[in-house]
């Protein structure tokens, strides 16, 4: 599924004395099959721009189009929308009411009319997708469980609808690395295996420098720049600027290259640094 | 100056009423005052549990839990343990309680009868420590996820404890405010000699301290400082934790027999490391 974003501005609370313009003049096209990568600084409008996308929010002005289709206009149901264009929210406590793990995330299955043994086989599938175990935490109340542990019962949640397009609201804030690289992991597979579009909220430049094909970068309500990880992470100073970075390793070989020495700086992650040094230190005859 | 507070655990375990298991066994540490301690582990290892203890919101079930010489246990200390441990929670929305953001930054002082005048000072003080000075009058819950969380590291700070607990305080915040915050805290620790109990999943931050704690399954399971710590990769993988990327690269290159030094923490440390080979 595509996604066109159409000159989109949204003003919250318009015409009352807290009014504010969270996001400006959007224009964004995400085709069929991509995976992009959501950066900028704290309240540079990245929650507020995804909200459009499944018409959680809509647009002060402006069009959002999914599949070239206005989903504001008549006869568009938004309910279908919401559950081809899966959100998973920043806090996932925000997306967590129910009594049980298992009643939370088979309620949007329910919601959509699937037979019981349709519901149970997802919410199964869906919690072993996100590393937790169904027999041993259906039962459970999410709100007894710690805050790495609710985040993956609220990206369970969103995968039990199995949707189209699958938009992930800094998915992996609070989770431990090993949580955080499986979940990443499931999500690149999950995005092979049903040919899904992804988009990726991130304030780990590591995280979307290893992942996403595309990068969006936004500033002040704006997107100031669209390109490959590795043409965005070219610019350092301009990223700090921003209120953003760079992945640590990329840093480390800007250094180096700064100080004179014969590598490339164009490196995004260990590996590829790895083989840089490893080739720059035959050269000297070390190793 | 006040001296930095000093905490210490007894052998202390830890039971929720919903559970069956033990969500903290045999806790035994101290940490000294003016000493910055990172606590890492995976989901679920115990350490917000812990942090709550550590300022009295938990009383342990077994055990004890000493502030600078008040037992949480007793309820009539319960104030003056909270003036002296000051905790930042993983949410900001939990910790959020007035309408106004100065006015929430104002609650914690306010609670400790500090007089209108030096409030006013303190959380214009607190707002500017962590760039949140133009949203004063602004409402809380209308901020960005990393704004929140300013807010709620301004208000502990406005109640100048001398021993602060941050869980995860820059979960949610932007490579360059998770800078900031972690600027703020170590100017803490070192200019104003506060102690500082620092939780965090990125282990670019628990680099900082001086003294590293890893938790699993509600135990300490390994414990020094971070060089000690962090040059054991094969095991912290183990414990499904990380290092940070030039400590793995380190880690990469010694196993390609390039002769870098296994115990590298920073960029800068890397730098000089591999300038001298090449
Ligand atoms: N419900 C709301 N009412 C009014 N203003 C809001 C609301 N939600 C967000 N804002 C404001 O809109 C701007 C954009 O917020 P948004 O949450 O989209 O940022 P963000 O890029 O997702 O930030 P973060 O990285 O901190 O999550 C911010 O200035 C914020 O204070
Ligand atoms: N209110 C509660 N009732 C019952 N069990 C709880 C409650 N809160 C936490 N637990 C359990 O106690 C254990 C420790 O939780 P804690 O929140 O201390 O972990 P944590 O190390 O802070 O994890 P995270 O990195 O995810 O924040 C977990 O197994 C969790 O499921
Ligand atoms: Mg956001
Ligand atoms: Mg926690």
């Amino acid at each position: 599924m595509s996604i066109d974003v159409k000159n989109v501005t949204h003003v919250y609370m318009p015409n009352t004395p807290f009014e504010s313009i969270a996001i400006k003049d959007i224009n964004w096209t995400v085709k069929d099959g991509e995976f992009w990568g959501l950066i900028g600084h704290t309240g540079s409008g990245k929650s507020t721009l995804i909200q459009h996308l499944n018409g959680l929010l809509k647009p002060t002005s402006g069009e959002i189009f999914i599949n070239g289709k206005n989903i504001h206009s008549k006869g568009v149901k938004l309910k279908s929308i919401r559950q081809r264009v899966g959100l998973v929210f920043q806090y996932p406590e925000h997306q967590l009411f129910e009594e049980t793990i298992e009643q939370d995330v088979a309620f949007g299955p329910k919601n959509i009319g699937l037979t019981e043994e349709e519901i149970a086989g997802r919410v199964k599938e869906a919690l072993e997708l996100v590393g937790l175990s169904y027999e041993k935490v259906k039962d459970k109340s999410p709100f007894e469980l710690s805050g790495g542990q609710m985040r993956r019962v609220a990206i369970a949640g969103v995968l039990a609808m199995k949707p189209e397009i699958l938009i992930l609201d800094e998915p992996t804030a609070g989770l431990d690395p090993r949580g955080r690289d499986e979940i990443l992991e499931e999500i690149v597979a999950l995005k092979q295996k049903q040919k899904l579009t992804v988009i990726l909220v991130s304030h780990s430049m590591e995280d979307v420098a290893k992942l996403v094909d595309k990068l969006a970068v936004m500033y002040h309500g704006r997107i100031v720049s669209q390109g490959t990880p590795r043409e965005i992470f070219q610019d350092y100073a301009g990223l700090v600027e921003k209120g953003l970075g760079i992945p640590q390793i990329t840093e480390l070989m800007i250094k180096m290259k700064s100080k004179g020495k014969n590598v490339s700086s164009d490196i995004l992650t260990v590996d590829e640094a790895r083989a840089e040094i490893i080739k720059a230190v035959r050269r000297k005859g070390l190793a | 100056m006040k001296i930095a507070a000093e905490i210490t655990a007894l052998d202390v375990h830890y039971q929720y009423a919903a559970s069956s298991d033990l969500a903290l066994k045999n806790i035994n540490l101290k940490i000294k005052p003016g000493e910055f301690v990172a606590i890492i582990g995976p989901n679920g290892s115990g350490k917000s549990t812990l942090a709550k203890l550590f300022n009295g919101l938990f009383i342990p079930t077994k055990g004890d839990i000493i502030v600078d010489g008040f037992n949480t246990k007793n309820k009539d200390d319960i104030w003056k343990i909270r003036q002296r441990a000051g905790m930042v929670f993983q949410n900001p929305d939990n910790q959020i309680v007035a309408t106004i953001v100065q006015e929430d930054v104002a609650f914690g002082p306010e609670n400790l009868g500090i007089p209108p005048e030096e409030i006013r000072h303190r959380v214009k003080e607190a707002l500017k420590t962590v760039e949140l000075a133009d949203y004063a009058d602004k409402a809380p819950h209308l901020l960005s996820g990393g704004q929140k969380q300013r807010v709620a590291i301004a208000g502990i700070l406005a109640m100048k404890p001398d021993c602060i607990i941050l869980d995860e305080p820059t979960a949610m915040l932007d490579p360059v405010g998770r800078k900031e915050v972690i600027t703020t805290v170590k100017k803490l620790n070192k200019k104003e000699g506060k102690t500082v109990v620092l939780i965090t999943h990125f282990m670019e931050e628990a680099v900082c301290a001086d003294r590293v704690l890893v938790m699993e399954k509600g135990k300490i399971v390994m414990e020094g400082r971070p060089n000690e710590i962090f040059s054991q990769v094969e095991k912290l993988k183990k414990l499904g934790l990380d290092v940070p990327q030039v400590t793995e690269l380190a880690y990469q290159l010694a196993k390609d027999n390039v002769p870098v030094q296994r115990d590298i923490l920073t960029v800068g440390e890397m730098v000089d490391c591999l300038c001298q080979l090449m």
